[in-house]
């Protein structure tokens, strides 16, 4: 039996404001193993930001466990990086700086790193953009910035929190498709991706595995292995399928 | 008169004084913001002028208008009306700067629906421009309240250092006489608590009342809407009082729902014009080099007194200019981890807020105890009643401003595991820095109104002027002394001067440093 990269046990979260407490996450357990790419997708404001945040030791847990390795998450670990919906991009640093920003922590020479960062700008296709700074960029291309920063530390978890939702649909389009086939082609160092998404379309395109979330507070309501091959096909009856089933599980979690 | 009811009357003084220069101030600013906002031809005249009056050291203008004012109405009509006059410039540009903002950027729909329904032009005033414009005068009453307290207090302290500009009542005459007649230390304590209270209240039961009133109108959506509970208590008095002027209020659009994205999130105290010409300026100098050429060549036996100006100035910009550069030191790293802490946030800002209540002046007395008989002692006074004055400016302006930034900036630095040095140099130092920068362009320009207290503190004691603290040199100590010796063209040389000389700082140096930081290093929400 294979031993999962990441667990996660009895998860719970929830805010507490003066003396009232929101129970934002009730209960998310589930085992996630090498070369899946996992989606998780709810209703909007049902907690996944504050889930994937869990995962990446961003945000501290009310109760359960990330396992990670087997080892518990308490702060950010190396091997684990975070793309941003809103890019989080250091709009004083060049697209290149922000990218070096990932490797603070390596002992590399200045050189060595310079040299992967512009390498890994290369792969996202922004050869030239190296000098530019964000807001000379355009929405696409400052998040082939925000997941260059994410790849350049050789991560072996790839977490995303609605990556292509701030982009319009023909870019997003692209972006996707583009991520997806570096991912899925082995030439980076990730094993395991998982990504939030509220966009049925969006996690059938690229998913092994669908993870689906209740409504706040919330709890997985159901949780899918996606067995077609890739290109989808978005005319064929699979697709059909799982597309409606998706969207009646959602629509049953947002009212 | 026992010592609380002598306080209480002093602060009901203090108080009429400024609720009347802050009415007055919304009065003002709502028909000079409009005026400016509709016209063309008034918009080329008041947003100039506005400019100047944020720049100049307006304190330093009291002396004279003190002085012009008392010699053609005498007696306490004439020092209050001064007095009440200078918070009143003290608070109306900002005031007038905010409703200026909010009708310029009224949304284009609303004023086709006014053409539509055929508004009259008073009608649109009252239906349109004054409504939408609530939630800005909302805003800048709770800075100008903050700023006009200072006014208040420096100007009732210093109108006691002369028997002829004294005003009667006020607790900035209470903390002076307690200056003067060591030992009170009681009584001193109770009239601190006794203006914080007074403080608190006005907060409590007039502009968060206010504030929570006015975001009716607000046509953004705004998630941290301030509540007040009093509010609610007002409106039911209301409804059965003043039932008719509830008739006033628009049309109340469903919350959250954006008429226009368009209304500006700028809340700063202090606001640069972003003017590509500085004609303005350029003649205001000009103007002012005009009339010190005229003193001087009109009064040639003063020919002298522009060296002692001079020295004068130079050595109380070293003194502002250390003084900032030290305050700088401390509250840059100070606001960063105020603005980025998460628990105790609420409770750090409330007991900072207590803090910032209590004007510098007012603390002198403390200061005076504290460093009695230390070997520069004056200068030490000076220095911490400029520190004072100042880090407050910039340490609410870090917390306004860093408290937009969004979240997902830390969070990256976080989950890219940056250390300690890089952190704060590539993500904190950085994202504080036009809040930062902000704060300090206001900080500064308060400075050099705290001078004429903070250089020369003079006290009246059994009809006697008493000097508790008076720095080697200094302008503010000189235009102080000028007055009070009643040498006028002495006086106008000395403040014409710090004028011009704040004027080219502002033109040379803060505009630049802001352009620049604020291209640089603003964060687009
Ligand atoms: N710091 C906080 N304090 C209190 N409540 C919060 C906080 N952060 C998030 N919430 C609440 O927790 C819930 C979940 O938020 P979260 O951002 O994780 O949801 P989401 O599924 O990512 O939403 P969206 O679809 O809008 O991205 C929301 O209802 C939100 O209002
Ligand atoms: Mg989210």
């Amino acid at each position: 039996m294979m031993k999962p990269i990441l667990e996660l046990d009895n998860v719970r979260l929830y805010f507490s404001k003066g003396r009232f407490r929101t129970e934002i996450i009730k209960d998310v357990s589930f085992e996630a193993y090498k070369d899946e790419f996992v989606s998780i997708i709810g209703p909007s404001g049902c907690g996944k930001s504050s889930l994937i945040r869990i995962i990446s030791g961003l945000l501290q847990s009310n109760g359960g466990e990330v396992l990670y390795n087997g080892a518990e998450v308490l702060s950010p670990p190396r091997g684990m990086s975070l793309v941003f919906q809103d890019f989080a991009l250091l709009p004083w640093l060049t697209a290149l700086e922000n990218v070096k920003l990932a490797l603070s922590d390596s002992n590399e020479s200045e050189e060595s790193k310079e040299r992967r960062c512009k390498k890994m700008l290369q792969e996202v296709g922004l050869k030239g953009s190296a000098e530019a700074y964000p807001k000379e960029l355009s929405g696409g291309m400052k998040q082939r910035v925000g997941i260059a920063r994410a790849l350049v530390s050789n991560p072996e978890v790839l977490l995303m929190d609605e990556p292509f939702s701030s982009l319009d649909a023909i870019t997003a389009d692209q972006l996707r498709k583009e991520t997806h086939h570096l991912l899925k082609n082995k030439k980076t160092s990730v094993k395991l991706v998982i990504m939030v998404s509220h966009s049925i379309e969006e996690v059938i395109e690229v998913s092994d595995r669908i993870i689906v979330l209740d409504r706040v507070p919330t709890s997985i309501i159901d949780d899918i292995y996606v067995k077609m091959k890739y290109p989808r096909d978005m005319r064929s009856k699979q697709y059909f399928e799982l597309a409606s089933r998706l969207r009646k599980l959602l629509h049953s979690a947002q009212s | 008169m026992d010592f609380l009811s002598a306080l209480a009357l002093d602060l009901a003084a203090s108080w009429t004084r400024i609720l009347v220069a802050l009415f007055a101030s919304i009065v003002f600013g709502i028909l000079v913001g409009i005026a400016a906002a509709t016209s063309r031809v008034l918009e080329r005249i008041i947003l100039p002028i506005l400019d100047i009056l944020q720049t100049i050291p307006i304190l330093g203008f009291f002396p004279i208008v003190i002085f012009l004012v008392v010699s053609y109405i005498p007696g306490y009509i004439g020092v209050n009306i001064a007095v009440v006059f200078l918070i009143f410039t003290s608070m109306s540009w900002n005031i007038a700067f905010g409703v200026y903002e909010s009708a310029k950027s009224l949304p284009q729909e609303l004023h086709e629906i006014a053409a539509l329904y055929g508004l009259s032009p008073l009608r649109k005033l009252l239906r349109i421009y004054i409504p939408s414009a609530l939630p800005r005068i909302a805003y800048q009453s709770t800075i100008s309240f903050s700023i006009g307290l200072f006014y208040l207090a420096t100007s009732e302290i210093f109108s006691t250092g002369s028997a002829n500009f004294a005003v009667t009542y006020g607790v900035g005459i209470e903390i002076a006489r307690l200056a003067a007649s060591a030992g009170s230390f009681y009584n001193y304590l109770l009239a601190i608590i006794g203006f914080v209270i007074a403080v608190i209240l006005t907060r409590v039961f007039l502009l968060r009342p206010f504030s929570a009133y006015s975001e009716r109108f607000s046509l953004s959506p705004n998630e941290n809407a301030s509540e007040s509970a009093v509010l609610g208590f007002y409106s039911l008095i209301g409804k059965i009082l003043i039932k008719p002027l509830m008739s006033l209020r628009p049309r109340r659009p469903k919350r959250r729902v954006v008429i226009s994205p368009r209304i500006p999130q700028a809340k700063k105290p202090y606001k640069l014009v972003r003017h590509k010409h500085f004609a303005h300026i350029y003649a205001l100098l000009g103007a002012l080099v005009l009339v010190l050429l005229a003193i001087l060549l009109l009064n040639t036996s003063q020919l002298g007194e522009e060296i002692i100006v001079l020295n004068a100035l130079a050595a109380s910009f070293v003194r502002v200019w250390a003084t900032y550069i030290a305050c700088a030191a401390i509250s840059l790293p100070l606001g960063i981890c105020i603005a980025l802490s998460k628990r105790g946030f609420e409770a750090i800002m409330s007991v900072l807020q207590v803090l910032s209540s209590i004007p510098a002046p007012i603390l002198m007395p403390a200061l005076i105890a504290l460093l009695a008989g230390t070997a520069f002692f004056s200068e030490a006074l000076a220095i911490s009643v400029i520190f004072i004055s100042m880090i407050w400016y910039i340490l609410f302006s870090m917390v306004s401003g860093m408290r937009t930034i969004p979240a997902s900036i830390f969070e990256a630095a976080r989950s890219n595991r940056l250390g300690w040095v890089q952190l704060w140099r590539k993500v904190y130092i950085p994202a504080s820095l036009p809040s930062f920068v902000t704060g300090s362009i206001t900080a500064v320009g308060g400075a050099w109104n705290s001078l004429i207290i903070a250089e020369y503190f003079t006290v009246q004691s059994n009809s006697q002027m008493v000097v508790l603290g008076q720095v080697g040199t200094g302008i503010g100590k000189l235009i102080d002394t000028a007055v009070f010796s009643g040498n006028t063209s002495l006086m106008l040389l000395s403040i014409i001067s710090m004028t011009i000389m704040v004027v080219v700082v502002n033109r040379l140096l803060w505009q630049k440093v802001y352009n620049r930081v604020t291209t640089r290093y603003r964060i687009e929400v």
